[in-house]
């Protein structure tokens, strides 16, 4: 902890020397993260992919909704390692810069993969297993040479931060203009990170164990925005998705419009749709419904969506489709229940990675400790 | 200290927000596919190389269900044929009693480091104690040599053995003294470990300075304790070896039979070296009251009555009112108690009350009586307070009561507790006594009960019990349940025994030295199995002991 305060002290010293600063009204906040997040971040990613027509399942399919038997560890241990990742992220102060300002934020990451054994045990891959910080403020906001002196002081420092620029366009933010709120900005900021991180430990484990498939929570690219992953044997599934598209269902000679709602609300339990083309053709996406819908709130509970890097080497045949949905089918226990809200929708060992992941975080209040020091100990 | 690679890591400790870790008290999950149980004694790294020693007193598993509903839901809400993918995550955590902590060492002159106790930060590693650290942690390597009785085997969960020792001068004085030891575990468990206790003392000091009066108060069981087994199983027999103690039989034993009705042995068993014991009325004049211990007596007219028995007994003259009483008979029927059958008032005692002290005799050594009130005592029946006075160190002297009605049990014991009492209370250097005198009697309940205040049986019981430590009179007591007998006995024993009890017997407040933990454990204890609590120990141990190496009926 001592390398962490020594370290924000000095990054914060420069800090306070290039900019006039304005703490946070407690010293440092935690931006709270919320549940929607996700399917915020899926509308997004779909931009202007509001009709979905295309299946890219081989051979195409003459059925609206395919039944999926459940393939259990005893009988196939098909997904053996799960991906998480998570944040912290914790606004600091704003810099003033003559008539410019900017929000300064602190944010934490971190990331493992779970390895499942042959009797259900999970524990961390040892490779697979990060934590990083960085601090977020906009370049365009600040002088050269205070983003300049602001870089230089993380060189040599004893806990590794990254500097990011926060008006930086990427695929969560959107471009960036004058109009918007920076502070909003910041969570979206970090959830790119995180995502940018997530799919550089996904390449690096695929290239350690190509034959292995993964399941990665989340998505598997930044849509419209390009870029991803492009390994096989690796598949994104999404508790929350976006609720604004609309598909052509395929279920024999005439095509039927329907919201995803009104798909997914006739999906019956046990049961996925075809899937189907998602953003320029980089990936496809299917959904599964893990549970009779009588027994969660809301007929879309229960359902989740699964993402597939589309690669010329891994074709989308029912099989290979079946056969992904059917090990997903068989994680659907045990369950989260009264832990989290996302219980119906949730994959226990991503439940598993997702608190292992958080394992690596300084707490809160240790953090909000350092940062006050460092504060402290810099503005006015 | 031993080689790490040899004691394996076998959990870490765990302080969170809600339970945290304390001066007192540790936690620290188990690792997998380590069995640990309560009783184990762990050692966790603490602060200067030091080790903290603890004892299992519970163990807990925890999972990540929020609730009950949790895990029928995550089993197909209530499918008893799902098989989850992944188990639920869970941890087994074992809460753990402070016991010592060592200071990182030994001093120069081979004592410890002062401890530390600071409570064990979160994620230190745990493992099994050894035999040495087994010891630090009962402070038994701190015990000299010469002192240390080996009292049963620590058998942990590891397969790790330690025998255990208690310290001499707090078994049989002088810094404190007594055992006491209760249960239900099973039949013979309490006398067996009170039968192995005395073998362990007598052959670890000098037993020419100790005796040791036995009560038989079941059967036949201790009337041949001087004759080997028919057959002793070679794990019993190991064990007395492990222990550094010889399966041997007592030596220099001498039984005494209560006479019965036909003058023959009132016994279960007719031992070989057996004498005969029955009470003629001279021999009871100063013991009457100890007749009456269960006869309420609240204006204390009896007890006045007694006194004038003894008294006139004691001072006939030509003259006396008491010349003619000779023997039971002519107590009960003749003057000056009574006159042509009627009772007359003696003194301050009304004949009403003469009446009823006549009543109560004539039945406990008449009617009721199964023969050790006699007339007239024959040849080869002894007083037994006369034998007791005459005891030498190195032997054993076994009473046999158990076929007598309670109160003649109560009776003899009270003679020859208050017999021995008074010996070393009283003794000077004409009296060759041994230095110490050590009492066994079982169902110690029936002499001492809880909830009676007073009677002339409880104040000698309390006697040896509040000072017969500092005479050298050491009472080694057994009954079912600790409640039920009187607290001032219970409280004065340094050393507590346990078996198996109920949950209900647990719960009262003579069993407070036990953690509520433990006292759940107790309910568990296997028949063999027992809690020992010593006065050195800084928490209670189980142990096993080896069955007895005599012959039993």
């Amino acid at each position: 902890m001592r390398e962490l305060i020594a370290t924000l002290q000095k990054i914060m010293s420069v800090v306070s020397n290039q900019l006039e600063l304005l703490p946070a009204s407690e010293g440092a906040v935690e931006e709270m993260t919320f549940v929607g997040e996700e399917e915020r971040d899926d509308t997004k990613l779909s931009g202007d992919n509001l009709l979905i027509e295309n299946s890219l399942e081989i051979p195409k399919p003459t059925w609206k909704y395919r039944p999926v038997e459940p393939i259990e560890r005893s009988t196939n241990h098909f997904f053996r390692y799960f991906l998480d990742g998570s944040y912290r992220h914790y606004f600091l102060a704003t810099g003033l810069e003559h008539d410019r300002a900017t929000p300064i934020f602190l944010a934490q990451i971190a990331i493992v993969i779970l390895e499942r054994d042959k009797n259900g045990k999970l524990s961390i891959v040892p490779d697979f297993k990060r934590h990083q910080w960085f601090l977020l403020l906009a370049k365009s906001r600040i002088s050269a040479a205070a983003w300049e002196h602001i870089q230089e002081s993380t060189k040599e420092a004893k806990v590794n931060i990254i500097i990011r620029d926060l008006a930086e366009m990427d695929a969560f933010s959107g471009d960036f203009n004058d109009a918007q709120d920076l502070r909003e900005r910041g969570r979206s900021k970090t959830r790119h990170l995180m995502s940018t991180m997530e799919f550089d430990i996904v390449k690096e484990f695929k290239e350690k164990y190509p034959n292995e498939w993964m399941i990665k929570d989340g998505l598997v690219s930044f849509g419209k925005y390009g870029g991803g992953m492009q390994s096989t044997r690796v598949i994104g599934v999404a508790k929350n998705f976006t609720s604004v598209q609309k598909f052509y269902s395929h279920g024999g000679k005439t095509k039927e419009k329907q919201s995803v709602v009104s798909l997914l609300g006739e999906l019956p339990p046990y049961h996925r749709t075809t899937a189907y083309e998602g953003y320029g053709g980089k990936t496809a996406f299917w959904y599964l419904r893990l549970r009779k819908s009588q027994q969660v709130l809301y007929p879309l509970f229960g359902v989740i969506k699964v993402e597939i890097p589309i690669l010329t080497e891994q074709a989308l045949t029912t099989e290979l489709l079946d056969e992904i949905s059917g090990a997903l089918l068989a994680e659907r226990f045990v369950t989260p229940y009264g832990s989290d809200d996302r219980w119906h929708s949730h994959l226990y060992p991503i439940y598993q990675a997702e608190h292992a992941s958080k394992q690596q975080f300084y707490s809160t209040e240790v953090i909000q400790g350092c940062i006050n020091n460092a504060l402290r100990s810099q503005c006015k | 200290m031993s080689d790490k690679k040899e004691n394996p890591i076998i959990g870490r400790t765990s302080a969170t927000e809600r339970d945290a870790n304390t001066a007192d008290k540790f936690n620290y999950w188990i690792t997998a596919n380590v069995i640990v149980n309560p009783f184990d004694i762990v050692e966790s790294e603490h602060f200067n190389n030091s080790k903290t020693y603890g004892i299992v007193t519970n163990l807990e598993h925890r999972t990540d269900a929020a609730s009950h509903l949790a895990n029928f839901v995550s089993n197909n809400f209530g499918s008893i044929l799902e098989e989850p993918n992944t188990p639920r995550v869970g941890a087994t955590l074992a809460k753990v009693n402070v016991m010592m902590n060592d200071g990182g060492g030994k001093n120069p002159d081979g004592t410890y480091k002062d401890g530390i106790y600071m409570p064990i930060e979160n994620e230190k590693n745990v493992r099994f104690a050894e035999e040495a650290g087994i010891h630090a942690a009962l402070g038994i390597d701190t015990m000299k040599e010469e002192n240390r009785i080996p009292a049963g085997l620590i058998k942990m969960s590891n397969e790790v053995e330690a025998v255990v020792y208690l310290d001499k001068s707090y078994v049989i004085g002088p810094e404190s003294a007594h055992v006491n030891i209760s249960g239900i575990s099973g039949l013979a468990t309490k006398t067996s470990y009170a039968m192995f206790l005395l073998q362990s003392i007598l052959q670890k000091i000098d037993s020419s300075e100790v005796a040791v009066i036995i009560m038989n108060v079941k059967h036949g069981d201790l009337l041949k304790i001087d004759e080997p087994p028919a057959k002793l199983d070679e794990g019993q027999k190991a064990l007395w070896l492990k222990l550094g103690i010889e399966p041997r039989p007592f030596q220099n034993v001498h039984y005494y039979l209560p006479r019965g009705k036909n003058g023959e042995a009132n016994s279960f068993v007719r031992p070989r070296q057996s004498r005969l014991y029955a009470y003629e009325l001279s021999d009871c004049a100063e013991k009457l009251d100890l007749l009456f211990s269960s006869i309420p007596d609240p204006t204390e007219t009896i007890d006045s009555l007694v006194g004038e028995i003894a008294n006139g007994l004691a001072n006939k003259t030509a003259k006396s009112p008491w010349v003619k009483v000779h023997d039971w008979l002519s107590l009960l029927d003749g003057e000056p108690l009574a006159d042509a059958g009627k009772s007359k008032a003696i003194g301050d005692v009304k004949a009403s009350s003469v009446g009823k002290f006549r009543r109560h005799l004539r039945r406990m050594v008449k009617t009721r009586s199964t023969g050790i009130f006699t007339d007239r005592r024959s040849r080869n029946e002894d007083h037994l307070a006369d034998a007791i006075q005459k005891i030498e160190g190195g032997h054993t002297y076994v009473v046999d009561i158990a076929k007598l009605q309670d109160h003649e049990q109560a009776f003899v014991f009270g003679d020859i507790i208050r017999t021995v009492y008074e010996m070393f209370a009283e003794s000077d250097e004409t009296l060759n006594l041994p230095k110490k005198v050590l009492i066994f009697v079982d169902e110690l309940n029936k002499y001492a009960p809880a909830g009676v205040k007073d009677s002339p049986l409880i104040e000698q019981i309390l006697d040896i019990s509040e000072r017969g430590r500092s005479l050298g009179v050491i009472l080694f007591s057994a009954q079912q349940f600790l409640s039920s007998v009187h607290p001032r006995v219970t409280g004065n024993s340094a050393t507590k025994i346990l078996g198996r009890s109920t949950s209900s017997e647990v719960m009262q407040p003579e069993y407070r030295f036990l953690d509520q933990d433990l006292k759940l454990s107790v309910t568990r204890l296997s028949k063999g199995e027992l809690l020992i609590q010593h006065a050195v120990f800084r928490q209670p141990v189980k142990i096993i002991f080896p069955m007895p190496a005599y012959k039993q009926e």
